[in-house]
């Protein structure tokens, strides 16, 4: 299937007057406190930097054998630099922003991946995840079967159901992503909610592929989601990920009218409605990490803290970097599977929470929750690493 | 081996490779700064450095600067590259990134002193001390992406320049690194203990130096307590005269200790600026506003808004109901600090979704005395850009957004902070040229009303920078301030395409 215009990744020359509109402003607003900045100290990859990059390509001045992995693979797609662009103002967005004419260097840097795809130049650990997205829909290899089992062995239908909860891509092939998955559907089941899951059928929802720069995977993958949803019957889809929330809401049109949630958002419902009903305290200092792909992008940033709020006993205490102003995981773009060696973001975000002394770090994403788990063991903390879902579980 | 990858590699050896990149995209990155000066070379490569190089000590600069002194390849120090000119860097060149010298070194609260590296960003400054109850006089509306090195290196203008002064009037102490490779610290306030009554005032001559003389390593500057009370005033005025009459009396030096800063804005800039944000259409009758900002002792603050009030009601001011809320410049003003994006807010982009615009700020400082003439001179010499008689080319890639918002500079002196909007691509050789001239027409106006070129940080084309120093300091001046660069950097390596 050719991918509709509007959600493909947009090429270098349709992005021209973005990278002019930037290196015409040249306000640096977005180099700060971008985390790729921040860990390497070379604006080059941060948007700004990127900007210029682009326009040298398109002049070529530059070629693309030019650009590192350093520059292609370090943006995670955090959004801070979009959030904050000069030239992204709320009335230019209201009139005339589009995700293909906002400013961003999470764009640039999708750019710059699809043009090393296209060109097969894609380091390893990138394509052996791409090939495994291709194969099997999800980016460790991990069996169909394997999720299958899983899904059988928690009990949960996997016929037609109104609401599903859709695990995504990295369950239940890693361990601590999966134990989250199994601790929110331990919730959903105590508040007697009804819902079923995919099983092997749910692939990636494209949002891994797109991240790495293969737009023709992703539609691939949207395709086949939307088939499957649609069969299923399903009018309700509860992300565990908000990669692939942002993902369902963002890029796929045809499920315009089907309700889409992040399973924190329904917490806070069934919270309200006490369906979710605490007997246990937590007698813990709790911060909470705002995963990009809930807050920045889909500005979700008080209804996973009102859940662990009302968790009784549970002192919330905020990171000086929270909210809109969060520091990235480092798990967005390609950070999960690749590794670059100036790029600690785990670590620091680590160090941001040792700051505040806290007992836990919350988290409300698989992707974070395995980052941040590497990075308190790196710097060797005495912090615990848990979801919200694993801790709202916990005080049932 | 080339004399500037000897000396690359000596650098790389004494620092460390972590801290010095030479691939083409980096050196790309870093060759062009927010200002102007990048519109009138078709050839972005003039700009492209050798390497970029990032110091996070003193130490690691004096031996970047031992091994460029030696070699003789010219060093460009750069902050955030948002200042109008001056950071753009060079071929063959070195570019010292002071970003990652972003350290607080000492708070003193006795003394109220805080000493910080110089890479330090001003918005890190300034919340540094608003956690602790005080409030930083380094104010400029850019504070998000510039650094404190560069506020002593423009010698910049801050938000309550009329009460507290300039960059220059805070900035207490210096580390500078010479091109020796010394380093000196000068001023009051340094770990040194230096004093401005021994010897000469070394201090200023580091101030709008632009790198010129030395590497600012670490700066020094006095705070003050957060002022209890502040109120925020505006009035609207059916001519020029009144306008600019209400804004001299309330900036004079007898109202300065409390009424912190008083501007003016044009119709020109408010029927674009409230169209493009508000659609609103400005009333034509109503010409200029005016603003001002009262900070201090709760009674205090009271007692002056009374007094600011009978300022403008003594010169005709009003506000009526067919003009917007009272506080849409203040809330202007928050976009504008949010985003930085007056530019953003009228360019085409907002309209069709195209290209932003590049901003070319022009600041000349006027004496008062002249400050009513030279602003409607000014006016006429602004229409006159976009007529597309005088500049038939220009008027094409460049147009007006303020005609000046007069602010307080110099006791007896003012700023009229103007902007004009150029459509880089544009800029081709005919319409370079033609901004040449008009540039000229323009400093030409500013001299016959005895003002200054560039009020704090305005921009000035580096084809003409000396000739145009020369003709505001003399030759004499000129000769005296070579002198000093050739004492102190006979080689020319520190920013060497700037002032001489
Ligand atoms: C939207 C906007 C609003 C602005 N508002 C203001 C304002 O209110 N007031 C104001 O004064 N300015 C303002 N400016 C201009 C600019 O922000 C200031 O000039 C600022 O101080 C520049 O800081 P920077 O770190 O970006 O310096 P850069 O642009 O990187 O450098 C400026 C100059 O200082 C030199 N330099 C930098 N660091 C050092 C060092 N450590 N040692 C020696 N030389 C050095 C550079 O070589 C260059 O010549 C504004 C700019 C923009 C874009
Ligand atoms: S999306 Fe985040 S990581 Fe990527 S360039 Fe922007 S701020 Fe940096
Ligand atoms: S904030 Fe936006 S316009 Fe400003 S330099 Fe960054 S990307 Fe460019």
């Amino acid at each position: 299937m050719a991918i509709d215009r509007d959600y493909a990744i947009v090429s270098l020359q349709e992005y021209e007057p973005q990278l002019w509109t930037c290196i015409n402003c040249f306000c640096g607003l977005c180099v700060e406190s971008c985390p790729v900045f921040i860990e390497g100290r070379n604006e080059v990859g941060a948007a700004r930097g990127m900007a210029q990059v682009g326009l040298a390509l398109l002049s070529g001045e530059l070629e693309l054998a030019d650009l590192t992995d350093d520059l292609v693979y370090a943006c995670t797609g955090c959004r801070w630099c979009e959030w904050n662009c000069s030239l992204n103002t709320p009335l230019y967005i209201k009139r005339t922003g589009t995700r293909r004419t906002k400013v961003s260097g999470a764009t640039m840097a999708e750019i710059f991946r699809s043009m090393r795809a296209e060109e097969g130049q894609v380091p390893t650990q990138v394509r052996d995840a791409l090939n495994n997205l291709a194969n099997v829909g999800n980016p460790f290899g991990g069996s169909k079967q394997t999720k299958d089992k899983w899904v059988a062995d928690l009990g949960m239908s996997m016929e037609k159901t109104d609401t599903i909860l859709y695990v995504g891509a990295t369950i239940p092939y890693e361990d601590r992503a999966t134990k989250m998955a199994e601790a929110i559907v331990d919730v959903l089941k105590a508040a007697k909610i009804d819902v079923g899951m995919v099983g092997s059928k749910e692939m990636d929802s494209g949002a891994f592929a797109m991240m790495m720069g293969e737009d023709g995977l992703f539609a691939e993958m949207t395709e086949h989601n939307e088939e499957i949803i649609k069969n299923q019957g399903v009018r309700q889809i509860i992300c565990v990920s908000p990669h692939d929330y942002d993902a369902f809401t963002a890029y796929y049109p045809t499920l315009d009218g089907l309700e889409i949630k992040h399973y924190t958002q329904l917490f806070l419902e069934l919270v309200h409605s006490r369906r979710i009903k605490f007997t246990k305290r937590i007698n813990k200092r709790i911060t909470y990490h705002d995963p990009c792909y809930l807050g920045r992008k889909n500005d979700i940033y008080d209804e996973p803290r009102k859940v662990l709020q009302s968790i009784p006993g549970l002192e919330l205490v905020e990171m000086d970097k929270t909210r809109e102003t969060a520091y990235c995981c480092g798990g967005g773009g390609t950070g999960l599977f690749y590794e670059l060696p100036k790029i600690k973001m785990n670590m620091t975000r680590a160090d941001h929470a040792k700051a505040k002394n806290v007992d836990c770090i919350a988290v409300a994403c698989p992707i974070c929750l395995q980052m941040l788990d590497d990075g308190i063991k790196s710097r060797n903390y005495n912090i615990e690493i848990k979801d919200i879902g694993q801790l709202v579980r916990e005080a049932l | 081996m080339e004399a500037v990858q000897e000396c690359i590699r000596d650098i790389t050896k004494g620092i460390g490779e972590e801290k010095i990149s030479v691939d083409k995209p980096t050196r790309i990155a870093h060759r062009i700064t927010h200002g102007p000066e990048a519109l009138l070379h078709e050839d972005l490569g003039d700009f492209t450095p050798a390497a970029v190089v990032r110091p996070r000590t003193t130490e690691d600069v004096v031996t970047i600067v031992k091994h460029a002194n030696r070699y003789e390849i010219p060093l460009i120090p750069q902050g955030g590259r948002t200042c109008t000119y001056g950071a753009e860097s060079m071929r063959d060149g070195i570019v010292v990134d002071t970003t990652s010298m972003n350290e607080i070194l000492e708070f003193d609260e006795e003394a109220l002193r805080i000493g910080a590296q110089a890479g330090v960003r001003v918005v890190d400054y300034i919340d540094y001390l608003a956690k602790r109850g005080y409030m930083s006089l380094e104010f400029p509306t850019m504070n998000r992406a510039s650094t404190l090195g560069s506020r002593a290196s423009i010698s910049g203008y801050n938000k309550f320049e009329n009460r507290w002064g300039g960059s220059r009037d805070h900035i207490r102490g210096l580390e500078v690194v010479l091109a020796n490779g010394d380093v000196v610290q000068v001023g009051r306030g340094s770990s040194t203990p230096t004093k401005s009554v021994v010897g000469l005032d070394m201090m200023s001559m580091f101030i709008g130096s632009r790198g010129t003389l030395g590497i600012i390593t670490k700066v020094t500057e006095r705070f003050i307590p957060t002022p209890p009370a502040y109120v925020y005033g505006i009035r609207a005025f059916n001519t020029i005269e009144d306008a600019l009459r209400t804004y001299m009396e309330l900036r004079s030096p007898i109202n300065a200790g409390v009424i912190w800063r008083a501007k003016a804005y044009h119709k020109w800039l408010l029927s674009q600026a409230v169209k493009g944000s508000m659609e609103v259409e400005w009333p034509d009758d109503v010409v200029m506003l005016v603003d001002y900002h009262i900070l201090g002792e709760p009674d205090v603050v009271e007692a002056t808004k009374k007094h600011a009030e009978a300022i403008c009601k003594e010169h005709n001011g009003f506000w009526r109901d067919d003009m917007p809320p009272t506080d849409f410049v203040g809330r202007m003003h928050e976009t504008m600090e949010k985003y930085m994006g007056m530019a953003a807010l009228q360019s085409e982009r907002l309209v069709t979704g195209g290209m932003g615009n590049r901003i070319v700020p022009l600041d000349p400082q006027i004496s008062n005395k002249h400050l009513i003439n030279f602003y409607k001179d000014f006016l006429v010499f602004l229409k006159r850009l976009e007529d597309g008689k005088s500049y038939p080319r220009l008027s094409r890639s460049l147009r007006v957004l303020s005609p000046g918002a007069p602010v307080p500079g110099e006791e007896g002196w003012t700023k009229v902070w103007s902007l004009t909007l150029a459509n880089w691509k544009q800029f081709d050789k005919t319409t370079i040229q033609e901004f040449k001239s008009w540039f000229r027409e323009y400093a030409e106006l500013v001299w016959r009303h005895c003002g200054s070129l560039t009020g704090t940080h305005g921009f000035v084309p580096r084809e003409m920078e000396i000739e145009f120093i020369k003709r505001e300091v003399g030759e004499t001046g000129y000769e005296l301030m070579k002198t000093i660069k050739r004492a102190l950097d006979p080689k020319n390596i520190m920013n060497p395409n700037v002032k001489f």
